[in-house]
Formats: structure tokens, C-alpha cells, sequence
């Protein structure tokens, strides 16, 4: 059998994706046996005028990390998907804009103001002239976004980043040469409750607490305890491995496979499991003071998935819930 | 020659983490005229993290830097127990210091083997499809990269096992952690560390074989041209010893006289910061020295950290076989500071040792197995978190609202105190090994080499934002009435 030619690139990312690679140990070295790497930036020396020179299509598979933040992002996105037969959407920030996507609540000026300050001559420039040297840098986009909304996506592997077990899987596929259909989600088709060790009565919400608050019972399932636990709207495949360790679930996976919104799924249940469990009148008011007491439904329920949600994009001040 | 190359870029720089790219500009003769080190990426932290509540910022800081998400996640946690008046519980913070020292060794071990090291592993002028890990593994054989890759999943076992996940733990709170550990999971961190130590001392071992006997690698640590002179900034604890989670922070000068020693948020009085309009970065340097343009030297005020730094500033590593390692260091340079920027490539073996043995003396540290996990918070307010990632110092400055919701948020990342530096050290290396024009692969990876000894992260030197955070500070009479408004 003919090696396979894989790649494995960064957009906008942190890393985390490439070294997810690694966390299936001894495995890499079958990958290396089965597969010539011909592109990975954060571990081989491939520059992009090599990847240019491939032919198009000469590229099996690419696993592609990082959501679309600059022009110079898109534009090797595009490259890359002339190069490669089957494309991956890998990690969160590929997959759903991920943390990063928060920066969609902000404009570009915005952003820039924070970081670089009120004086726009100061800010770094898409040409610059040093002493007659031209340096161009690539433009920040107004809005970040996700690999698909740019190019077409063959796979999604979720997770922030994704678990060693999934990591595996594709590997062996790779190394087996039996890759899936395309449109396959590396990911649990339940919820992570599903996995969850803890035990889950739907038990009704009369106070919202915040991680720092109290200290949770370890059995007992965090959302009955009233902490936000995103687990009923978000892709099992991890062992639910953040509420094992007595942190509820952020929601790093994405939607499960029959929701588009992940934050409004989630709001949605919650809404239902609010309430002092008493009859009256005044329950809806009781509702509405129980979840009045979100502090930040924007980095709670769209914690990785803003860049996807249905607002996309500005998210006004007056919308945020006070005590 | 028949053509002048006169301008060639190095797009993408390899085998870090993060974007970066370097822009050479040939003279006439074929030499270097000038060259730019270039972050094309930015992704707005600084702006998104506001409005975020608190206890969530370890968790949302840690995806500045997958490789080095502990150290965000920490740092973070620690400018959170400030912000609370919450310093951790014995159990918390032996915890905390556990997870830590395993990172430390885990990511030296995989700048070593990965990235930085196949430069020499395998050899500068190897062919680029050989000078990665496979490569490594090629030239050491199969049985030690087995090894290599066995002892960075300990590092990697031990992180998930205290913190819940191998990548972005999860387990750091304002005020303590939120999980302990089993004894069955205390013996196996034990013994792999146990193993760890070995394993670093066997890496060493093969540093002295391979690069201290390496042509090139002498002749680049014995360069007074690739030297650069500066300040250096890294953490102290009492005795004056290295930690990499907690400490004061000690500056010393070229010479090696102490510049400055100050408790964590003290560091932000020490520094400034400035923009250029090519590059995406901001550049610290300390602030009373001043900035000198992109030279090094005591009249300029660009400072070096991470690991050569932190062995430069410190009285001794803290452990007993990392000290030996440490006192063998010194004696090959003559004594310290050391200023031969290759050294890093040593500098961090030595510490990949010393995190090992304290990852082993942590294992067996009582306060680990018994006590409370998490303290009594005060109300929220402002603090600074200081912390050593593998990569330098690294600063979390938060304020939060009475609803314990970031207000106002600053960091200063490791890798950004090094960008002049590491801007200084490519032109260095450039223009001493690019003549007539020749830029062949070979000899732009020299000058790759010359940023891969600080093990730069990209990723996380585009999100600083040093110096000054706005600060307001209201002052009131006894019946609260607003009677002054200091703003900065």
C-alpha cells in the first residue's frame, strides 16, 4: 500500500490541537510508519512555498486547526484545500470559532483600541515602511470565523481540544487506510450526560451557582446543584471529563448532531428546570429572578460557540443580566 | 554570482508555536543589509476577556497557549486568589506546585526532542524533511525514542491526572483547586516521576555527547557575536533558588549586579512597552533603563527571560542533581551571567531535571493527600498572579466588579519580553553566516535556529498588553461620599 500523504495545519489557534496529536503516545510512531507528513508548521520544516509547489489534490487528508482570524488565514485555507483531498475541521476554533470567537462581540476598532491604544498611528500597519524596507502584514479580519464558512469541510473532529481517544480513532482509520464517509463527526452522537458518572435527577433550579461559589458534591449531577453544566447541549466523546473533575461541562464540543444553537439548546433547558418547584401565580416571576442571576450568559452558553450562534456578532450591554 | 538576492523571506517560521515569519534585506555585496522578525497574528484577548466572569479566566486565558496552557492556568488562578485575598490551602497549593513542575518538564523535554533540539539532534544542515522528531528518532534509534515519547505522556499523565484534562486543565479556582487525588493516582505520579528524574539525566547525558561536542553548537555558544549582553528577569523564592510557581522577581543587569527585586506586582512598575508598525506584537522593555532601539548591552533597556534568564538571576536551581548540573554549567562559561544565547538549549535541560526531582519530592509531599481543598474567599477587588512558564515570566492582572466580572484585564506574556531579543538574535546569526548572497536552506535554518533557542510562542506574545492598566481608584469620606477620583 501506497504511504498516505497527510498535513496537519494552524490557523488562529493556540497550539493545543497540534499537542493533542501527540497525547496518543507510541501511536504516532505507526502514523510516521503509514504516512509521509507534508506539511505540519509547529514540527517539520515545510514552508509555504512548498506547499504551493504540491500539486493540487497530492495531499491526502489535512487536519486543520484554528479559526479564520486574518486574511493570511483565509488565504492558506483556500491553498490548503486545493492541496488536499479530504479536509478536517479540527478542534473547536476550526469547528465553531471557538474561545476566540468571543472577539465577535467586539469590532475590529474595538479590539485594536484595547490593545494597541487610541493613537491609530501607532497601530500595526498592512504596509509599513522601515528605513525604504516594505513589510506587509496580513489584514485582521472584522470577523472571526470558522473553517466552513470558507472552505468546504470534509470531517469535524470537536473538542478543545480533542480527546486522545477520538485522536486514536482517526489515527487508526489513517493507518488502516479505511477512512469514513465524508460528513463524519469524530464525536459522541448523544450528550455528554450521556457519559457523565454523576447522577441526574432533573432536579428543579431555585439558585444559580457559580464555580467559585460552593464546593459541589462529587456524585451528585452539577446541574441539579444549580451549577451551569452546558453537558445537555453539548457532544459527548470526552468521558465528560471536565464534571469528573468536579468542573461542570464548558462545552467544547459543539451542539450535539439535532441542535444548531448550542447557547440557545441550552438556555432553552435550563428555562425548563428554573423554578422554586411551588405552584402559582408568581412563578414566572420567581423564573425570571432565578435566571436574572446569569452573570455572563454570552461566556457560559457561547463559551466556544459565538462565531456560530444565531446572533453572530454584536451582543449589546443592555442585554446583560444583573443581579 | 550572477543575480543579488535582495530580499528573501523565511514564511512560515518552523517548529514553534504560533505565526511568525522573517523578512532579510541583502546589500549589494550579498551581505546583510537589515532583517525583521514579524508575529503576523493577533486574536484579541485582552478585549474579550472583559465582562468574563472571574473564576472562568483559567480556563479562557489557558487557549492563549496550547502548549503552555498551565502556565496561563495559573497564573490566571494565582491573579485570582489575589483578586479574592484567597491564597490556596497547603493541599491546594501542593497540588498546584505538583501539576506545575510535571509542565515544566514536559514542555522542556518536547522543545528538546521536538522542536529545537533536531537542529542539533539530527544536525543544522540535514535535510529539512529530516530535522523534526522522526529524524530524531532516525539518528538515536528506536528504543530511546520510545523513551522520548514515553516520558513526555508522564508529564502529560500527571497534568490530567491533578487537573483533570492532559491539555487546558481545568482544576485551578480562586482559592484553591477543585479536585484532590487518589493514593493509587499519588504512587503512580511517584513512580513516573521517579522515572522522570532518570530520564532527564539521561538527556542531559546526550546533550553532553551530542551538542557539547557538536562543531557547530561550540562554536555558536563561544561567539562573542551571538552573544547578547542584557538584563534578565526570572522568579526567586527566599534563598534566592529558582520556582517556577511562585517567588519575587528578580532582575539582574548584564554585569550581573541586581537590578531589581520586587514582590509579583511590583513587575508592573518595571516595565513599558511600545508598538512598531510591522508587527503585531508589542515590545516591553524596563522602563527606567529606557528604550535604545534594538540593542543590547546596560544602557538598553531590553531584558531577557526563560530559562537561561532564570539560571542567570538565580543563587542556585533548588535541587541536588539539577545544582550539580547547574555548578558544571557555570564552570564551562567561566561563571555567570551567561550571554551565549545557544546556552538556553542547556540552561532548560537543567531545568527539565530540576522540575523532575521536584515533581518526585512533590509526590511524597504529606500536605498532598489531606486537608481542604479550597479556602474562604474575601470580596472580589484587584491582584496580580506571577508565575515562570517554561518560556519566561508571565504576568495576570485583573480587576474585578462586585460581581466578581473582569473589569479591567492585562497580561504579560513570556514570550513578548523576549521579542527584541529574540529580533536582536536573528540579525546577529544572519548576518554571520549570510555571505555573497548565499541564503541556501541550510543557511536560513541557522537563522531559524537563532529564535528557536528562546522555544518562542507566538501564539501567546500577541496577547500582551504590558504596561499600565487603566486604573481608577476612588477615594471616599467616612459617610462615602466621593471626594477624589484618581485615574491612570
Amino acid at each position: 500500500m501506497a504511504k498516505a500523504k497527510i498535513g496537519v495545519y494552524w490557523a488562529a489557534s493556540c497550539g493545543g490541537c497540534d499537542c493533542s496529536l501527540l497525547e496518543v503516545n507510541e501511536q504516532i510512531l505507526d502514523v510516521a510508519d503509514a504516512a509521509d507528513i507534508l506539511l505540519w508548521p509547529c514540527a517539520t520544516d515545510v514552508k509555504y512555498a512548498d506547499l504551493a509547489a504540491y500539486a493540487d489534490g497530492e495531499i491526502d487528508i489535512v487536519l486543520f486547526n484554528g479559526a479564520i482570524r486574518t486574511a493570511e488565514n483565509r488565504e492558506i485555507a483556500k491553498l490548503i484545500r486545493r492541496k488536499t483531498k479530504l479536509l478536517v475541521a479540527f478542534g473547536s476554533c476550526a469547528h465553531t470559532g471557538g474561545v476566540i470567537g468571543l472577539a465577535n462581540l467586539a469590532t475590529r476598532e474595538e479590539i485594536f483600541t484595547t490593545v494597541y491604544g487610541e493613537e491609530r498611528d501607532r497601530w500595526p500597519q498592512l504596509v509599513a515602511d522601515e528605513g525604504g524596507r516594505e513589510l506587509r502584514l496580513p489584514e485582521f479580519l472584522e470577523k472571526l470565523a470558522p473553517l466552513s464558512a470558507v472552505v468546504a469541510v470534509d470531517y469535524v473532529v470537536p473538542g478543545c481540544p480533542p480527546p486522545r481517544e477520538v485522536v486514536g480513532q482517526i489515527f487508526s482509520a489513517l493507518v488502516a487506510g479505511n477512512l469514513p464517509p465524508a460528513g463524519t463527526v469524530f464525536a459522541s452522537s448523544k450528550n455528554l450526560c450521556d457519559e457523565c458518572p454523576r447522577d441526574r435527577k432533573q432536579e428543579k433550579i431555585a439558585r444559580i451557582l457559580r464555580p467559585h461559589e460552593e464546593e459541589p458534591d462529587p456524585d451528585r449531577c452539577l446541574l441539579d446543584q444549580g451549577f451551569i453544566c452546558m453537558g445537555p447541549a453539548t457532544r459527548g466523546g470526552c468521558n465528560a471529563v471536565c464534571p469528573a473533575a468536579n468542573m461542570p461541562c464548558t462545552g467544547c464540543a459543539g451542539p450535539t448532531a439535532n441542535i444548531s444553537d448550542q447557547g440557545a439548546a441550552m438556555l432553552n433547558t435550563l428555562a425548563s428546570l428554573v423554578g422554586t418547584g411551588e405552584e402559582g401565580e408568581d412563578q414566572l416571576d420567581a423564573e425570571d429572578a432565578i435566571l436574572a442571576q446569569l452573570d455572563d450568559v454570552v461566556g457560559t452558553f457561547y463559551r466556544f460557540g459565538s462565531a456560530m450562534s444565531l446572533f453572530r456578532g454584536r451582543y449589546h450591554e443592555r442585554n446583560r443580566t444583573s443581579r | 554570482m550572477s543575480e543579488t538576492v535582495r530580499h528573501v523571506s523565511i514564511d512560515p517560521i518552523t517548529r514553534l508555536e504560533g505565526h511568525g515569519r522573517i523578512e532579510l534585506f541583502l546589500d549589494e555585496d550579498g551581505g546583510l543589509a537589515d532583517a525583521f522578525f514579524q508575529i503576523p497574528e493577533l486574536r484579541g484577548f485582552e478585549r474579550f476577556c472583559l465582562g468574563r466572569q472571574g473564576e472562568d479566566m483559567p480556563q479562557i486565558t489557558e487557549r492563549i497557549c496550547g502548549v503552555c496552557p498551565e502556565a496561563h492556568h495559573f497564573a490566571s488562578t494565582k491573579a485570582l486568589d489575589a483578586c479574592y485575598g484567597a491564597p490556596p490551602p497547603p493541599r491546594a497549593r501542593a497540588l498546584r506546585e505538583l501539576l506545575y513542575n510535571a509542565y515544566i518538564f514536559s514542555d522542556h523535554l518536547l522543545h528538546f526532542y521536538y522542536l529545537g533540539g533536531p537542529d542539533f539532534l539530527v544536525g543544522p544542515y540535514a535535510p529539512p524533511q529530516e530535522r523534526n522528531i522522526l529524524g530524531v528518532i532516525g539518528k538515536v534509534g528506536l528504543e530511546l525514542g520510545t523513551e522520548v515519547i514515553k516520558h513526555r505522556g508522564y508529564g502529560q499523565r500527571i497534568i490530567e491526572i491533578v487537573g483533570g484534562r492532559p491539555i487546558h486543565p481545568v482544576s485551578g479556582l480562586p482559592g484553591g483547586q477543585s479536585k484532590g487525588i487518589t493514593e493509587e493516582e499519588r504512587a503512580e505520579i511517584e513512580s513516573m516521576a521517579a522515572s522522570a528524574v532518570e530520564f532527564a539525566m539521561a538527556t542531559i547525558g546526550i546533550f553532553k555527547k551530542t551538542l557539547l561536542e557538536d562543531e557547530t553548537f561550540i562554536r555558536f555558544v563561544s561567539e562573542d557575536s551571538l552573544a547578547l549582553p542584557t538584563y534578565y528577569m526570572g522568579l526567586v523564592d527566599e534563598d534566592g533558588s529558582i520556582n517556577f510557581y511562585d517567588g519575587d522577581v528578580r532582575v539582574v543587569g548584564p554585569d550581573g549586579t541586581e537590578y531589581a527585586q520586587v514582590a509579583a506586582d511590583g513587575v508592573l512598575e518595571l516595565i513599558d512597552e511600545r508598538t512598531e508598525p510591522w508587527t503585531y506584537v508589542k515590545i516591553p522593555y524596563l522602563k527606567d533603563v529606557g528604550w535604545n532601539g534594538f540593542t543590547a548591552g546596560a544602557d538598553s533597556g531590553v531584558y531577557r527571560v526563560g530559562p537561561l534568564a532564570r539560571l542567570n538571576v538565580c543563587k542556585g536551581v533548588g535541587t541536588p542533581l539539577a545544582g550539580a548540573e547547574y555548578e558544571a554549567f557555570l564552570d564551562y562559561f567561566g561563571g555567570g551571567p551567561v550571554h551565549a544565547t545557544f546556552a538556553y538549549h542547556w540552561a532548560r535541560l537543567i531545568e527539565m531535571l530540576s522540575a523532575a526531582e521536584r515533581t518526585a519530592a512533590l509526590a511524597a509531599e504529606p500536605a498532598l493527600m489531606d486537608g481542604p481543598l479550597r479556602t474562604t474567599l474575601g470580596e472580589p477587588g484587584e491582584g496580580v498572579g506571577v508565575i515562570e512558564a517554561a518560556r519566561g515570566t508571565l504576568i495576570h492582572h485583573y480587576r474585578l466588579d462586585d460581581r466578581g466580572l473582569i473589569d479591567a484585564v492585562n497580561l504579560i506574556v513570556a514570550t513578548t519580553h523576549n521579542v527584541a531579543a529574540i529580533s536582536l538574535s536573528i540579525k546577529e546569526m544572519a548576518k554571520a553566516v549570510i555571505r555573497d548572497g548565499n541564503v541556501d536552506q541550510g543557511i536560513l535554518n541557522l537563522v531559524e535556529m537563532s529564535f528557536r533557542n528562546y522555544d518562542p510562542c507566538l501564539a501567546c506574545a500577541t496577547h500582551a498588553l504590558p504596561g499600565q492598566m487603566p486604573l481608577i481608584v476612588d477615594v471616599r469620606d467616612a459617610d462615602g461620599a466621593l471626594r477624589r477620583r484618581i485615574e491612570r
